[in-house]
């Protein structure tokens, strides 16, 4: 296929008010954004809902409430959108009887392709498994099973295609090459979709990426320009202290404070400045002769991602 | 940038476990212990009790609708249900319980740790393998040994509540206690020994409880066929093949009692005395125990 | 599509491990026929193959066990290691999947039970002139695993203890409920086939009585089978990949 044949809209897989949850735990809390052709990261801490949402994307889950389209199709319940979407899951598990290239073949052959052998040894070729191909999967490594999941998967030329962790178990050149075959995709105007918990990858890989912190998008966008938003954002502190009302005036003297906020308890303060804020605080409470009790800061979770991807 | 130091080992405040350590025989009975709550599904989510909860109740089911009758209807079925009978091919449906609840607890005590690798865990600890084998058969034994002690406590128990004469009955029935722990005893032990040694084949649970399930199931026919074909030695001892008529065997042999069985009856027929079941069964158990550890000695991890 | 299902499940079915436990069920009935045979028993061969042989030990036993061994294989074990994932995220319509996958347990269960009750039923009737229980037998097992397979197959797809399900099916309610409430047999695959068994067989009840009419249990064996299968199709297209959070 050529490039220039294939028409791609803007958007290939739109996610909109998206929430799933299992019982009473919230996995994706209400989650919207759209991706289009490149390579696109979903990066987050485990357990965040990268898993749930790849897999509403691919179909093999109903979003309780919300919607999920992937090439202007509802996911759920479409085997139609297959033909140009594909999913590598997570899980390890592949049919340990059949040889590698015996498992990429059966994927061909379900795709209906029309040269199903020639399109398999392509795709062995493309994650450079031809020399394994013939031994049965049961035997690989980890790093081979993933990679034999990943031609399955690309075995039909897909659209969109979503991974999930799909470096999982690789060593560092296969991951160098799977990375440039993913960029080598996303040139051809494919929609890559890729989960992950390590910010090398991600940053290695894309511009563009999410990112999701216990079931919600804390962020999405270019890398660069979180990051640059990152140090705008003022932080939110609470601090208790012996005299609340004597520190909260010695700190608005501070040029890092934005503004403070009294409480009968305590004192909300925010600053741009994390750290100056950080040497500033001790020396104000001892110029004002409070002890501090408690110095907090407030939106945590969503701190700690950005912090994870400020210090890379 | 400014001189970094080379490397750095940070104290995060880490620390050795510094209490009593509870050694070897501790191990094994906290293993024991979770393996019969795990056996009913204790601590599990709901699907896993529903299984053994309701076979345990098949089980005890005649107990329960015959207090049922005695307590709403005043029905007065003292000794409707004799001791001897309730897990005897006459009431057939409690050992079919019986045998289900091997069949599914068995392989959820051994496979689980088999398919997580979790052997290889126990066995580094203080723990030793026949530790671990041994306490596993305990638990699968215990379990059973509710299944078997609890309705028949209940059937003692009731009959001596309904005759108002709590005192008497007790006085008349008290012989019949031995006989009921010891044909329930012996039911468990025997039941536990071979559901656990085929369930320690297969760390699949489809194969291993259609496993144990097989030979309860074809056995009986086997034995059935083999008494009724031959007119020998050989046809006769094919009554040991039916699990089920073992248990009946030793069970009458305790209570020392004559079941009440037509001339055509294989037990009958094969004519052995009640003694020979409850030599048979004892064998069978310690057979399947030297099994059962030898497989886990051996077994490669 | 079909084919493709059908093969690979073949071929996830005939691990050497299941195969040997298999072949060690289906030849407790041959085993049976000899012992019968080079024993001189007071009951007729024909009496013996139709009661003991092919309904106590391959209806009642030998048939159940296998079909729910072989259907959780097929398809119960795929969701469990969540490989099913591969078959459903392919452009195929789901009624395919399930067609390959009931075919394929179907196809298994099957061999093992008419090779069980063949061979059986050879060693048992040698000798003998009417052979019409055997032919009976054979094709209301053909029937019967089928019923069996397609029900077992949904429900490996509704739950993931499916295994006891099954065997709570086959030993509470077809053999215990049935023993005390005997109008549940109008609701038992065994008792379906061993009615055909009966119609084709042994039309003048000179062996083998069963207890339902025979219009009445094709009809129900064919209801059961289409029904399970269409809501194993129907439970397909909206599998969800159950994970844990």
């Amino acid at each position: 296929m050529s490039t220039e044949e294939r028409r791609v809209p803007d958007t290939t897989v739109e996610v909109r008010d998206v929430s799933r949850w299992y019982g009473n735990v919230v996995a994706v809390n209400g989650i919207s954004f759209s991706i289009g052709p490149g390579v696109t990261g979903l990066l987050g801490p485990n357990g965040a809902g990268k898993t749930t949402l790849l897999n509403m994307m691919a179909g093999f889950l109903k979003p309780s409430a919300g919607e999920v389209r992937t090439l202007g199709k509802a996911s759920f319940q479409t085997p139609g959108i297959y033909e140009q979407v594909a999913l590598v899951p997570e899980r390890e598990a592949v049919y340990e009887f059949l040889t590698g290239y015996q498992f990429v073949l059966l994927s061909a052959q379900m795709h209906d392709l029309p040269d199903p052998e020639t399109a398999t040894r392509q795709a062995l070729q493309m994650v450079e498994m031809e020399d394994a191909a013939d031994r049965t999967t049961g035997g690989y490594s980890k790093g081979m099973k993933q990679r034999i999941k990943i031609a399955a998967a690309l075995v039909h030329g897909p659209e969109v295609l979503l991974l999930d962790e799909p470096f999982n178990g690789m060593d560092p050149r296969q991951r160098l090459k799977m990375m440039s075959l993913l960029s080598h995709m996303a040139e051809e105007g494919r929609t890559i979709l890729f989960s992950s918990h390590i910010l090398e990858e991600v940053a290695g890989l894309s511009d563009n990426v999410l990112v999701v912190v216990a079931g919600r998008l804390a962020a999405s966008g270019d890398y660069r320009a979180i990051r640059k938003l990152m140090t705008n954002r003022p932080h939110t502190f609470t601090i208790r202290s012996s005299n609340n009302r004597e520190l909260a005036k010695t700190l608005l003297a501070q040029e890092t404070i934005f503004s403070i906020e009294l409480t009968d308890q305590k004192l909300l303060v925010r600053t741009k400045n994390l750290a100056a804020f950080a040497l500033t605080a001790p020396l104000a409470a001892k110029e004002a002769g409070a002890s501090l009790f408690e110095v907090r800061s407030e939106d945590e979770s969503l701190e700690s991602v950005f912090e994870y991807l400020v210090t890379s | 940038m400014t001189e970094r130091a080379a490397g750095n080992i940070y104290d995060l405040g880490y620390r050795r476990y510094e209490g009593r350590r509870l050694g070897r025989w501790d191990a094994a009975l906290s293993l024991y212990v979770h393996g019969l709550r795990a056996a009913f599904g204790l601590g599990r989510r709901t699907r896993s009790k529903i299984f053994p909860i309701g076979l345990a109740l098949l089980a005890g089911l005649p107990a329960l609708a015959y207090l049922m009758g005695a307590a709403f209807f005043e029905i007065n079925v003292s000794d409707v249900i004799k001791a001897e009978d309730y897990f005897s091919t006459n009431i057939f449906f409690p050992q079919v319980a019986l045998m289900l609840f091997v069949a599914a607890v068995g392989p959820e005590l051994l496979g689980r740790d088999q398919r997580h690798s979790i052997l290889s865990l126990y066995f580094s600890r203080s723990l030793s393998r026949l530790d671990y084998a041994a306490s596993r058969y305990a638990a699968m034994a215990t379990a059973i040994l509710a299944l078997t002690l609890i309705p028949q406590a209940t059937l003692f128990l009731g009959n001596a509540l309904v005759v108002d004469n709590f005192g008497g009955y007790f006085r008349d029935e008290w012989k019949q206690i031995g006989p009921i722990i010891g044909s329930s005893l012996l039911i468990s032990v025997f039941f536990a020994a071979i559901g656990m040694v085929i369930s320690a084949q297969s760390a699949r649970r489809t194969f291993a409880t259609i496993g144990v399930i097989a030979p309860f199931i074809f056995l009986p026919v086997l034995s059935g066929v083999l008494i009724s074909s031959l007119d020998n030695l050989a046809g006769r001892l094919g009554v040991f093949l039916n699990p089920f008529f073992v248990i009946d065997g030793f069970t009458y042999w305790f209570f020392n009692a004559t079941p009440d069985l037509s001339e055509e009856h294989p037990m009958m027929r094969a004519a052995f005395s009640g003694g020979w079941y409850f030599l048979f069964a004892i064998v069978i158990t310690l057979v399947g125990i030297v099994l059962l550890l030898r497989h886990y000695r051996r077994k490669s991890l | 599509m079909i084919v493709l299902v059908l093969n690979l499940t073949l071929r996830q079915l005939l691990g050497q491990k299941r195969t040997l436990l298999l072949i060690g069920l289906g030849l407790v009935p041959i085993l049976a026929a000899v012992i019968f045979r080079f024993g001189d028993s007071n009951i007729s061969a024909l009496e013996f193959t139709a009661e003991f042989l092919l309904n106590a030990l391959i209806v009642n036993a030998l048939l159940p066990l296998t079909a729910l061994l072989l259907a959780t294989a097929a398809i119960g074990s795929e969701v469990e290691d969540g490989t099913i994932v591969y078959l459903l995220s392919k452009p195929v319509e789901r009624w395919r999947i399930v067609a390959g996958k009931l075919t394929a347990a179907w196809g298994a269960t099957l061999v093992i039970v008419l090779a069980s009750a063949a061979v059986g039923g050879v060693v048992a009737l040698a000798g003998e002139n009417d052979w019409r229980i055997l032919g009976g037998f054979v094709i209301a097992l053909a029937v019967g695993s089928l019923a069996y397979s397609s029900l077992f197959v949904l429900l490996s797809l509704l739950t993931s203890r499916a295994l006891f399900a099954g065997l709570a099916y086959v030993f509470v309610w077809e053999f215990v409920i049935t023993n005390f409430a005997p109008g549940v047999q109008r609701f038992s695959i065994r008792e379906f086939t061993a009615s055909i068994a009966e119609a084709i067989g042994n039309p003048s009840d000179l062996v083998f009585d069963a207890d339902l009419g025979t219009t009445y249990s094709v009809i129900a064996i064919v209801v059961v089978t289409v029904a399970t299968a269409g809501l194993a199709v129907w439970r397909l297209s909206r599998f969800q990949l159950q994970e844990t959070v």
